[in-house]
C-alpha cells in the first residue's frame, strides 16, 4: 500500500531524515513513533506529498508520490501537525470547500459530508465559525478534513496532541473505527497512545528508523526490562538488601525520600529470568512486616526505550 | 561512531534524486522561455502589427488622421522627411484639455506616414538650444508651448489657437475662448501640404480698419495653398505686385480716398478682390471710397439692411437673420442651396452702361424682402418697396485677356471668424467661400480637411437640476458606500459570533 | 479552480474587507461622478480612467492575502496534498480578485445608466476605458498575486506590490531620469567624442523603459481608438505573473530547502 525507500531530507545543512525505508500494508494501523524533532512530521508531509525529500522514494498504491502526484494524492487523506483550516469560515463551508479541492461528485457530497459529521461528532457544530471552536473541536474538522473524498490511506500527525483525556480517548475511539476499513499512519511522540492503536510501530530518533515491530514484540521487548516503583515505610538499606537476593531484580536505586520515612525505589527487574518477579518482591516486603505504601510498574519513557533500542 | 554517521548520511545525499534536478531544470527553463516567448511576441506585434490593428471609434473621429491626410501623406515622396515638434514636455494627463485633441492625433500622423513624419516634444526648458537651433535668424518667433512643423529648413508655427474654432459670440461677450470645433488635423495636414509643397497663391487682407479678426479665413486659403499675409491700411497703401487676391473683410470704417486709387489702379491691371462688409446699426458706416473703388466693376454696396418677409427665409422674427439663394451659377459650390446671413447690405449692379462689366448674382432674398435704414434710436425707416434684393454679387470684364473678378458680399457670414469659428469649415456658408476662392485662384488637389466636432459630455440641464444632484450626491457618496459598511459590519457580527 | 474561486471570492464577502472596498469604491466613483454632473457635462471614460489611478492602492489591498495568508496559517497544505492542480489553485485566486473589481465596476454601470437618462454620451471612449480598466486590473493583479506568493505576511506582500505598481505608473519619469543618466554616464566614458550618440543610447534605454508602461500604451482608448497590441501586451504579461506565481508555488515540489 505504502512504500517508503531510503528517504533523506536535508534542510540546508541540517539533515532532518536521513533515510527511512519502510512498508505498510493494506489494512494496518502503522505507528510513527519518535521524540519531538525525531524527523516524524517532515517524513508525513514527504509521504503526503506536501515537502520534496532530497532523496528515495515513495510509492502509494503504486503511484510514485513525485511522477504521478495526483494519483497518488487521491489516495491520501492528511492531517498535519497544525490542521489546515480557515478560521473565516463555518465548519460546513469548510468542509465543502475541501470536497470541491478533492473533487469528491456533487450528488455524493451531502451524503458523505453527513457521515464524516456524525463519525467524528461535530454535526451539532457543522454551523460554526472554526476560528470560535475549542482545540479539540478544530482537531475533529481537521480529520473530518482528512477524511472527505473517502481516502483509502489516512496519514494523521499527532492527531492528539493537546486535547484533554476525554477528547484523547474519543479520537483513539474513532481511529479504532476507522482502522477497520483504512491504512492509516498516526505518528505520536507518546508510546502509550501507539500501543493503544496501532498494529506495528516505526520507531525513529534523528532522522534514522531506530525499530520497526509489532506491538506484541515491542511490548516484549519493553517487559523483557521493566521498571518497577515501591513506596513503603521502613528502613531503606534493609530493604534494599533485602529485594536484591530476589532473582531476576537487576538493580535498584533510591528516588525519593521524606522525613517520615517513607522511601521510593526504583527497582528494575529482568523478566526473562522466569516467574512473576513482583509476587516475590510482595512476598518479601510482607514478610518482613515492611508496608507498601505503593506499588507499580513504571511505563518506560520514549527516551528509554530508544536507549534500549538503540543500545541492544 | 559519528564519523559513521556523517559518511552514511553522505552517501544519502549523493544519491540525490535526479528527478529534482530534472523539474527544477524544467521549472526555471519554463519561466524563461515564457517570459522571452512573451517578450519576443510583443515586441513583434508592436512592430509589426501595432499600427495596423488600431480602431478608431471615437465619435468625433479626433484622434486619427482623415483619408484626406492619409492620402496626402502617401503621395509624398519614400524619402520625405517631415518633423512635428512639441515646444514643451509630451503633455500626459490630457484628459479634459486642448491636449486631448492634439497629441493622440499626433501620434496617429507618426504612426501612419511610414517613417515620413517623426512627432517630437522638446521643452525649451530642457533643450535651451533647441530654438536657436531651429530658427536661427529668429523669424519665427518660436515660443515654449508652440507645435511647428519643419521641412526642408522652413517651418510653419501652429499655436494652439490655431487648433480650434472658438464660439465667437462668447468671446465677444465674456471675453472667454469657448472651443465649438476642432479644425487640428486640418491645422495640421495645411502646413505639412504647405511645407511639402509650397503655397500656389498669395493673398492679402486689408486691415487697421476696425474689423475683426481673419484668422479662420486664413486658415481656409492655407487649406486651399494660398498664402495670407496683412496689408495693414495707410497714407501710402499700395497693393503690392505678388498679390493675387485682395481681400477686404468686414471692415467697420471706410477706406481711404488714396487706397480707393490704388485699388483701382489693381482692378484695372486685372487683379481679383473679395470684398465682404456687413450693416453694423453700431456704426452705421456707408462705404463711399470703397465703393468708388467698386464702381470699376459695377458694384455698389448699399446703406441699408436688409429686411426678409416670407417666413420660408427668416430665421428670426424681424427678417434680419434670413436664409439667402443662391444663383443657380454658384449652386454646385455647396452643399444647399441657401446661405445663412444677418444684417445684410443689399450689393447691386451700379449704373455703368458698358457691356463688357458682366455683374452676376451670387446670392439674394426672396421677392418679399425689404430694404430698411435703423437710426441710432433702433427707429426703422423703410426705404424700398418690397422685392428681390442681391446681397452678393459677382463682377468681371468680358474679352479681356487678363480680367479683373470681384465678388462682393453685404454679408461677412460666409468670411468671418465669427461665423466659421462657430459653424465650422464643413458649413455652407464656408463651402460656398471655398468654392468661390478655388474659383478665384484654382489650385490642384487643394488638400481641405473637414472639422471636426469636439466631443460634447454636456447633459441635459432640464434632468440635472440642483436638487436632482443633491440626491445623486446623497445616493451615492453617502447612502451606498454607508450601506455597504453597515452590511460589512452585520455579516462580519453575526458571522463572528456563529 | 472553481474551488478555490469560490472560497476566496465569498472570503472577500465573509470578512468586512470586501465591503470596505467596495464602499470605497463607490465613495470613490460617485464623487468623482458628482463632481462632473454638478458641472453639467459627464465624461464616463475620464471617470473610469482617473479610477484605475487608484488601482496602486487597492489592488495591493486586494491581493495582499491571497496566497501569504495560506502560507502563514498553513492552508496552503490543502493544495499541496488534495488533488488539486495548483495552476488551478493560482488561477481561481486571481479570478476571484478579479470578479471582486468586477463587481466593484457596477457602480461605473449604475453612473452609465444615469448619464444615459440625463441625455448625456455614453461612447465608443467609455467602452475603450472599461476594456483599459479591466485588463490593467488583470495585470496589476496577477503582479499583487505574485507578490503575495512570495512571502507570508500580508503586510510584506501589499509593500511589494505596491512598489512595484507604483514604479510602473513612475516609468515615465523613471525613463527620463534613466535617459540622462545614461546619456551623461556614457558621454563621460565610453562615448566620449561622440556625444550624440551617448544622448541616442540614452533616449533607447529610456524608450526601452517606456515600452513596459501599460498605462502610457492604453491612454488612447478612453478617446475610442482601440488598439489591438496593448490588450495583448497586458493580458500576456498578466498570464507571464500568474505562470511566475504557480511556479513559485510549484516549487516545492522540488525545492530542497
Amino acid at each position: 500500500m505504502i512504500e517508503i525507500k531510503d528517504l533523506h531530507k536535508s534542510y540546508g545543512d541540517k539533515h532532518a531524515v536521513r533515510g527511512i525505508s519502510f512498508k505498510v500494508e493494506k489494512g494496518e494501523v502503522l505507528g510513527f513513533l519518535g521524540p519531538n524533532g525525531a524527523g516524524k512530521s517532515t517524513t508525513m508531509n514527504i509521504i503526503s506529498g506536501y515537502l520534496s525529500m532530497t532523496s528515495g522514494s515513495v510509492i502509494i498504491n503504486g503511484h510514485d508520490i513525485l511522477d504521478e502526484p495526483e494519483e497518488a494524492k487521491k489516495c491520501i487523506g492528511y492531517l498535519p501537525e497544525l490542521p489546515p483550516l480557515y478560521l473565516d469560515m463555518t465548519v460546513l463551508e469548510y468542509l465543502t470547500f475541501v470536497c470541491d479541492l478533492k473533487k469528491v461528485p456533487k450528488d455524493q457530497r451531502k451524503v458523505q459530508l453527513a457521515k464524516i459529521l456524525s463519525m467524528v461528532k461535530i454535526t451539532d457544530v457543522a454551523d460554526r465559525l472554526i476560528g470560535n471552536l475549542s482545540k479539540g473541536y478544530k482537531q475533529r474538522v481537521g480529520i473530518a478534513q482528512a477524511l472527505v473524498g473517502d481516502p483509502e490511506i489516512l496519514i494523521l500527525d499527532e492527531p492528539t496532541v493537546g486535547l484533554d483525556p476525554n477528547q484523547i480517548l474519543e479520537i483513539r475511539k474513532l481511529i479504532s473505527k476507522l482502522a477497520k476499513t483504512k491504512t492509516i499512519i498516526i505518528s505520536s511522540h507518546i508510546l502509550s497512545e501507539i500501543q493503544a492503536m496501532c498494529d506495528r510501530v516505526v520507531i525513529i530518533n534523528h532522522g534514522k528508523v531506530a525499530a520497526i515491530d509489532t506491538i506484541t514484540d515491542l511490548s516484549a521487548r519493553l517487559t523483557g526490562n521493566s521498571k518497577l516503583l515501591l513506596c513503603f515505610k521502613g528502613a531503606i538499606k534493609d530493604v534494599i538488601n533485602s529485594l536484591r537476593t530476589i532473582p531476576g531484580v537487576s538493580s535498584i536505586s533510591e528516588r525519593v525520600t521524606n522525613e517520615s520515612g517513607i522511601h521510593e525505589i526504583e527497582i528494575i527487574v529482568d523478566y526473562s529470568a522466569g516467574g512473576d518477579v513482583r509476587a516475590n518482591i510482595f512476598y518479601n516486603m510482607a514478610k518482613n512486616g515492611w508496608p507498601i505504601l505503593e506499588f507499580r510498574s513504571l511505563d518506560p519513557t520514549l527516551e528509554e526505550v530508544f536507549l534500549s533500542i538503540t543500545s541492544a | 561512531m559519528s564519523k559513521d554517521i556523517r559518511s552514511n548520511d553522505k552517501k544519502g545525499m549523493d544519491a540525490k534524486d535526479s528527478r529534482f534536478g530534472i523539474l527544477k531544470m524544467y521549472s526555471l527553463l519554463s519561466v524563461i522561455i515564457i517570459v522571452a516567448i512573451v517578450l519576443v511576441f510583443n515586441v513583434f506585434v508592436d512592430k509589426i502589427l501595432g499600427d495596423k490593428l488600431v480602431f478608431d471609434f471615437s465619435s468625433t473621429g479626433q484622434n486619427s488622421i482623415s483619408k484626406i491626410s492619409q492620402e496626402y501623406i502617401d503621395s509624398l515622396p519614400d524619402d520625405t522627411h517631415i518633423r512635428i515638434i512639441g515646444l514643451m514636455e509630451r503633455p500626459v494627463n490630457i484628459n479634459d484639455t486642448a491636449m486631448e485633441y492634439v497629441v493622440p492625433l499626433l501620434d496617429d500622423y507618426q504612426n501612419k506616414s511610414n517613417g515620413k513624419i517623426t512627432v517630437e516634444y522638446l521643452d525649451p526648458a530642457k533643450y535651451p538650444a533647441i530654438i536657436n537651433q531651429l530658427d536661427p535668424e529668429g523669424v519665427y518667433d518660436l515660443q515654449s508651448g508652440m507645435f511647428l512643423v519643419t521641412a526642408n529648413g522652413k517651418i510653419q508655427t501652429i499655436a494652439q489657437g490655431d487648433c480650434f474654432a472658438f464660439d465667437q459670440n462668447y468671446l465677444q461677450n465674456y471675453g472667454a475662448y469657448v472651443p465649438v470645433a476642432n479644425t487640428v488635423e486640418s491645422a495640421f495636414t495645411n502646413a505639412i501640404v504647405n511645407l511639402s509643397r509650397g503655397y500656389s497663391h498669395k493673398a492679402y487682407f486689408v486691415t487697421g480698419l476696425q474689423e475683426p479678426s481673419h484668422q479662420q479665413f486664413s486658415n481656409v486659403l492655407s487649406a486651399l495653398g494660398i498664402e495670407s499675409a496683412d496689408l495693414v491700411a495707410s497714407d501710402d497703401f499700395t497693393v503690392p505686385d505678388d498679390c493675387e487676391l485682395l481681400i477686404i473683410n468686414g471692415i467697420n470704417v471706410d477706406i481711404s480716398t488714396q487706397m480707393s486709387s490704388a485699388i483701382q489702379e489693381y482692378l484695372n491691371n486685372g487683379g481679383k478682390i473679395f470684398v465682404a462688409v456687413n450693416y453694423n446699426n453700431q456704426i452705421p458706416e456707408s462705404f463711399d471710397n470703397l465703393n468708388e473703388a467698386l464702381h470699376v466693376m459695377n458694384l455698389n454696396i448699399e446703406d441699408y439692411v436688409i429686411q426678409e418677409n416670407d417666413p420660408a427665409y427668416m430665421l428670426d422674427q424681424y427678417g434680419f437673420q434670413s436664409n439667402m439663394a443662391i444663383f443657380s451659377d454658384f449652386s454646385d459650390l455647396t452643399s444647399t442651396n441657401v446661405v445663412r446671413s444677418h444684417y445684410t447690405r443689399p450689393v447691386r449692379q451700379f449704373d455703368l452702361p458698358y457691356s463688357y462689366i458682366i455683374t452676376t448674382p451670387v446670392i439674394m432674398t426672396s421677392s418679399s424682402a425689404t430694404a430698411v435704414k435703423i437710426n441710432e434710436n433702433l427707429e426703422m425707416t423703410q426705404y424700398d418697396n418690397a422685392s428681390l434684393y442681391t446681397a452678393g454679387m459677382y463682377s468681371t470684364f468680358d474679352g479681356t485677356s487678363n480680367p479683373p473678378e470681384a465678388y462682393v458680399f453685404g454679408t461677412t457670414d460666409l468670411s468671418s471668424d465669427e461665423y466659421i469659428g462657430s459653424y465650422g469649415t464643413n458649413d455652407a456658408n464656408v463651402m460656398l467661400l471655398r468654392g468661390i476662392i478655388k474659383k478665384l485662384l484654382p489650385t490642384e488637389n487643394a488638400v481641405v480637411v473637414p472639422t471636426k466636432p469636439l466631443s460634447n459630455f454636456s447633459v441635459d440641464n432640464q434632468k440635472v437640476t440642483a436638487t436632482s444632484v443633491n440626491v445623486m450626491t446623497a445616493v451615492l457618496m453617502v447612502i451606498v458606500p454607508i450601506a455597504l459598511i453597515a452590511v460589512g459590519v452585520i455579516v462580519f457580527a453575526k458571522r463572528k459570533n456563529l | 479552480m472553481t474551488a478555490v474561486f469560490k472560497r476566496e471570492f465569498l472570503s472577500y464577502f465573509r470578512s468586512p474587507v470586501g465591503y470596505v472596498a467596495l464602499a470605497l469604491f463607490s465613495f470613490l466613483s460617485g464623487f468623482q461622478f458628482i463632481n462632473m454632473i454638478s458641472k453639467g457635462y459627464i465624461s464616463i471614460s475620464s471617470e473610469i480612467v482617473s479610477l484605475s489611478s487608484f488601482f496602486i492602492i487597492i489592488v495591493p489591498i486586494i491581493t495582499m492575502g491571497l496566497l501569504s495568508e495560506d502560507k502563514r496559517r498553513g492552508t496552503e497544505i490543502l493544495f499541496y496534498t488534495t488533488p488539486v492542480n495548483l495552476f488551478d489553485v493560482v488561477f481561481g485566486k486571481f479570478l476571484a480578485a478579479f470578479a471582486l473589481f468586477a463587481i466593484m465596476f457596477v457602480n461605473v454601470i449604475i453612473h452609465m445608466i444615469i448619464t444615459l437618462c440625463c441625455k448625456g454620451k455614453v461612447d465608443a471612449g467609455v467602452v475603450g476605458a472599461t476594456l483599459v480598466f479591466f485588463f490593467v486590473a488583470a495585470l496589476y493583479i496577477s503582479i499583487g498575486l505574485f507578490a503575495s506568493s512570495i512571502t507570508d505576511s500580508q503586510i510584506v506582500s501589499a509593500i511589494i506590490s505596491f512598489v512595484i505598481l507604483l514604479v510602473i505608473s513612475l516609468l515615465t519619469t523613471i525613463s527620463q531620469f534613466a535617459q540622462s543618466g545614461v546619456a551623461s554616464f556614457l558621454g563621460a566614458t565610453f562615448c566620449k567624442f561622440d556625444p550624440a550618440k551617448a544622448q541616442s543610447a540614452g533616449e533607447k534605454v529610456a524608450a526601452a523603459l517606456r515600452w513596459f508602461n501599460p498605462l502610457d500604451k492604453t491612454q488612447d482608448f478612453r478617446y475610442g481608438i482601440f488598439s489591438v497590441f496593448p490588450l495583448v501586451f497586458c493580458l500576456s504579461f498578466a498570464l507571464v505573473f500568474i505562470y511566475l506565481t504557480f511556479r513559485k508555488l510549484d516549487k516545492k515540489r522540488w525545492s530542497q530547502k
